[in-house]
């Protein structure tokens, strides 16, 4: 029997199939006849088997968010935020047209007042989009259910004055968590909404004296945003937004917050 | 093909990096840690990607790249590299398999990273020998002879560990 006994490779390439048919077929018949040998080979089919068995239950789960972040990161064109700032592409969309309607006369027109320099929308878009694309839920401050007003505390505690959280419930966006970031101006805060197929809207908010700004569209490369700037402070509303539809709804949103953050 | 087509590609990929990863690493938040290092590095390159050549096996030689530095960095920062840390917890499905596994899985943490590299290429990822090769950055030869030596040692340990909990019991 074991004038030529089978080689280890060859044992194992039984195992793993690297075998041609020819020789597999040979090898196969001279394991009846060497105990040893098939009981080797039935111990390493054995440990693949084990194998399987302590870890094919990683494949069916989900993705963890870490992972998925990268993905975020990563986004065509993100990395080369310099060049995207020097080529940011404006769009102004009805700024003069005035569709704005600031209610009755109850609405203090504190903009059309205020003297000061125009606001600088690059600095504005560049770090309100930065912050959308990496504003992974783990980096958030989250939101325990429904609880605006804790939101709120937070972030008043952290940037030394009241902070208003808008809603974007009415448009199907909860809002998911919220933090503080560093800015030039001093702490810019950020809000982050979700609808349920967890596509993204952020608000960014910097301190920012100005002459007041009418919601204005910006696109910069595939993030689409409306900001304004009113009573001292720089909005930016971003989202990725595919279409025309898409930027209607953004648009509708924006008023919505405009409309709640200047009551 | 698209962007958005090779991005889906390394997205289908992740199940079976991360399996490789826990399976080799041991530790859950390290390994999906380096998957995260590995994805991002995928992304960056996903141009020098090939079309027609296999995603998953690009995708394990980024990873195992990343994996090789981190450890040459770690041994640069400690004198010992702990091997296995808590074992991967063994799914509960009749006492008896659970017991056979959580041998297999003592026994794989006392591997070398070597051998439980090829092993889980080869056995778990059902690579061939040349795709484990090109993986790994080493000749076919040297897949072999590391193949089979990580075996016989696998079964050697898990025969010592069912000795040792024999005698337990019986004790």
């Amino acid at each position: 029997m074991s004038e030529d006994r089978i080689s280890d490779s060859e044992l194992n390439a039984l195992v793993d199939g690297e075998l041609d048919p020819a020789r597999q077929a040979e090898i196969e018949i001279s394991l009846a006849e060497d105990p040893d040998s098939a009981r080797r080979v039935a111990r390493y089919r054995s440990q693949n088997a084990g194998l399987h068995a302590l870890y094919d239950d990683i494949l069916h789960e989900d993705i963890p968010p870490k992972i998925a972040a990268a993905f975020e990161t990563r986004r065509s064109g993100v990395p080369q935020w310099a060049a995207m700032a020097a080529a940011i592409a404006l769009f102004v969309v009805g700024a003069a047209g005035g569709w704005i309607v600031r209610g009755e006369a109850d609405v203090e027109p504190a903009q059309q007042v205020a003297a000061g320099p125009p606001i600088d929308t690059q600095e504005l878009m560049v770090r309100a989009s930065m912050a959308h694309v990496v504003s992974h839920e783990d980096e958030l401050h989250a939101v325990s259910a429904g609880s605006k007003a804790e939101v709120g505390d937070y972030l008043a505690d952290r940037m030394g004055k009241p902070v208003r959280v808008p809603s974007l419930d009415t448009f199907g966006y909860r809002l998911v968590g919220s933090r503080v970031l560093p800015d030039t101006n001093g702490p810019a805060a950020q809000f982050v909404f979700a609808d349920e197929t967890g596509k993204k809207v952020s608000l960014y908010v910097r301190g920012e004296q100005a002459d007041g700004v009418d919601i204005t569209y910006a696109l910069a490369d595939d993030l689409s945003m409306f900001y304004w700037n009113d009573s001292g402070s720089s909005y930016a509303m971003v989202t990725r937004v595919d279409d025309e539809k898409g930027r209607e709804a953004l648009l509708t949103a924006a008023k919505a917050v405009y409309g709640q953050l200047s009551q | 093909m698209s962007t958005e087509t090779k991005r889906q590609a390394v997205v289908a990929g992740i199940p079976r990096l991360r399996r490789y990863a826990i399976a080799l690493m041991r530790d859950r938040t390290e390994a999906d840690d380096l998957v995260h290092d590995v994805v991002l590095r995928a992304l960056d390159k996903l141009h020098l990607w090939r079309e027609g050549t296999n995603m998953r096996t690009w995708l394990f030689t980024i990873m195992h790249n990343l994996h090789a530095n981190e450890m040459r960095r770690r041994s640069r920062m400690l004198d010992v590299v702990p091997l296995d840390a808590a074992p991967p917890r063994a799914e509960a499905a009749g006492q008896e398999a659970a017991v056979e596994w959580s041998e297999l899985s003592g026994a794989m943490g006392g591997l070398s990273a070597l051998h439980r590299q090829v092993l889980l290429l080869v056995g778990l990822e059902g690579m061939t020998y040349a795709e484990a090769a090109g993986v790994l950055d080493v000749p076919v030869g040297t897949v072999m002879s590391r193949l089979s030596r990580a075996r016989e040692d696998l079964r050697r340990k898990i025969d010592a560990g069912t000795q040792t909990a024999t005698i337990r019991r019986v004790k």
